[in-house]
């Protein structure tokens, strides 16, 4: 195994500054990366040293491959962590990375090619034997209603030249199909050009859930609780949980031991996370991979007691992980984590980047804030609008969830609009408390609570 | 008035949030102060305005490669466009080229030194 002396984060924002956090610890010196708009970021300043790479707009700067691969090498940092977004699930640079001799804290590239194309993953799934959701083994011009009975009602239509929620058509009684596919592929056929369609499962009302892993080149493999990400906007996550309340022991054995079986069929070498949806009965159906550290791996970290970003260059190194699936089985309590944008929630979310005039972050036990912000900072309008990931540790979620109250009411910003509010407000929400939520309800909740927001 | 330092100021100005410095030595005196845009302004002992010219990349700084060398010395007068130097980006060569008319007055890199985005290489003085 080698030691590394000098790593570089290709990222801004809470996670780099929490890459360099785990940096310190392990005695590895930090390389910053900054655009000209972030020259003022907290993480330039944490780094051990920082190179500027570029102007504002990401594709120039953070996105620039070269120029990250330039800083590397000019400072002599052996290795690169990417963080998440930005050059994270991009085999092209993590090919670019090793031929300048440079280590990529992730999977190889082709780990990254087959688990991050959906129709790959979903064929390693099978070869798992993970369930993947029912359907029509690629597209159908006929026999609707046979290959649909053998499926099962409710059943989605889909436009295979579709994407991102358009040409679905739910299906729910064989009287209406021959008339709904019909319209189907006329649609597809007036939007995208293409007629083709195909039949999937129609899961209602289910929950996100999803599990992480690691696996090192020595072939060991750990596989962490499940994580709950039902409530989304928009496919945007916005609160999520470990353990899932919906989830028993049993169901999670099954989860879990389906992410090492996944790992090991795929030879992966890293930390990764699979994505299943869950339906009311507790079947669960895989979704994709994510070959990257998410941002939601603190509820995982809390209540096992890990440090993922250090497994992650352990395992980059040549090493082994150096926790044990029994300690990580045997996990503690409940982890929530709130993201907190800049956002106006009564403008539909509008992004509301600015100066943040006053700053009073949540403190006290069992409670880590994940920030980059501090007061007079400026926030630059070029990236995401997330501020802040507030991490709560409860001995069962009872405790969690009144903890997290406590913490978001400590939460002050002032000078711009955040969702600090909205976080109060479905912390407080009958159906969250009950765990009685799908992944469609935050719009159900938005409707709602429409004149408190 | 020593050129390293003055490179050395602005680059560790760059890091901070301080937008004004003044140093004095004797007779000498030196003030870099940044606007509140993205360009900073320089002002040398008097009124003189120095253009900077900054690094477009990443990289080594060279003042020969790939057979050409670019001989730029205080003093000597540029043309708008004219190559004052090259960044060796991986394969890439990128030019450093001049952004105006007027004389080199003062030269802040190294021949082979790491640069980074935007870092002031020379200073103008424009005609």
């Amino acid at each position: 195994m080698r030691k590394f002396q000098k790593i570089l984060i290709a990222n801004r924002g809470e996670i780099a500054i929490r890459v360099i956090r785990t940096l310190k610890e392990m005695g590895i010196s930090s390389v910053a990366v900054f655009s000209e708009a972030d020259r003022s970021s907290l993480h330039v300043r944490e780094a051990n040293e920082s190179v500027c790479i570029g102007p504002a707009p990401a594709t120039e700067s953070y996105l620039n491959m070269e120029a990250v691969i330039q800083a590397a090498k000019i400072t002599g940092a052996q290795a690169v962590h990417p963080g998440y977004g930005f050059l994270s699930e991009n085999p092209a640079f993590s090919d670019a990375c090793r031929k300048n001799g440079i280590v990529f804290i992730g999977p190889n590239p082709a780990s990254m090619k087959m688990l991050g194309y959906k129709s790959t993953a979903r064929n390693l799934a099978v070869r798992s034997k993970i369930p993947v959701s029912p359907g029509t083994r690629g597209c159908i011009s006929k026999h609707f209603k046979k290959e649909a009975d053998k499926i099962g009602y409710p059943i989605m239509i889909k436009a295979a030249a579709g994407g991102g929620g358009k040409g679905i058509r739910v299906v729910r009684e064989s009287a209406r199909l021959e008339h709904e596919a019909k319209m189907a592929q006329a649609e597809a056929k007036a939007a995208f050009k293409n007629g083709d369609i195909y039949f999937e499962k129609y899961i209602e009302r289910p929950r996100h859930v999803e599990v992480q892993f690691a696996r090192d080149s020595r072939g060991n493999a750990v596989a962490f609780p499940e994580r709950d990400c039902t409530l989304q906007r928009r496919h945007q996550k916005l609160l999520e949980e470990s353990p899932s309340p919906a989830v028993n022991r049993e169901t999670r054995k099954k989860l879990m031991d389906a992410a090492i079986r996944l790992a090991e069929t795929s030879n992966y070498v890293g930390v990764g996370t699979v994505e299943f949806l869950l339906d009311k009965a507790g079947n669960f159906y895989f979704m994709e991979v994510n070959t990257r550290l998410q941002v939601e791996h603190p509820v995982s970290e809390f209540i096992t007691a890990t440090d993922l970003v250090k497994e992650q260059i352990l395992i980059a190194a040549g090493g082994s992980i150096s926790v044990k699936q029994s300690q990580i089985s045997n996990f503690r309590g409940h982890a929530i984590e709130h993201r907190i944008n800049a956002e106006d929630v009564s403008r539909d979310f509008l992004p509301s980047p600015g100066k943040i005039k006053e700053f009073v972050p949540p403190g006290g036990q069992w409670v880590r804030l994940d920030t980059h912000i501090y007061q007079g900072y400026d926030l630059p309008f070029y990236y995401d609008s997330m501020l802040a990931k507030l991490i709560i540790w409860g001995v069962d979620r009872k405790e969690a969830i009144a903890r997290s109250k406590r913490a978001l009411n400590e939460f002050f910003v002032k000078g711009i609009p955040t969702t600090i509010h909205l976080h109060k407000l479905l912390i407080d929400d009958e159906n969250f408390v009950q765990g009685n939520v799908h992944t469609g309800y935050m719009e159900e909740f938005l409707k709602k609570n429409q004149n408190k927001l | 008035m020593n050129i390293k330092t003055l490179g050395k100021i602005s680059r560790w100005m760059n890091g901070t949030d301080l937008q004004e410095v003044t140093w004095k030595k004797g007779k000498n005196k030196i003030s870099i102060k940044f606007g509140e845009g993205e360009t900073p302004s320089y002002n040398l002992t008097a009124s003189a305005k120095l253009i900077p010219v900054n690094s477009p990349g990443v990289g080594i700084f060279r003042f020969s490669a790939r057979g050409q060398t670019f001989s730029v010395k205080e003093g000597m007068e540029v043309k708008k466009g004219q190559t004052l130097g090259i960044i060796e980006i991986g394969k890439v060569l990128k030019p450093v080229n001049s952004e105006d008319s007027g004389f080199v007055k003062i030269i802040c890199v190294e021949d082979a030194k790491a640069v980074e985005y935007g870092q002031t290489l020379f200073f103008l003085e424009p005609k």
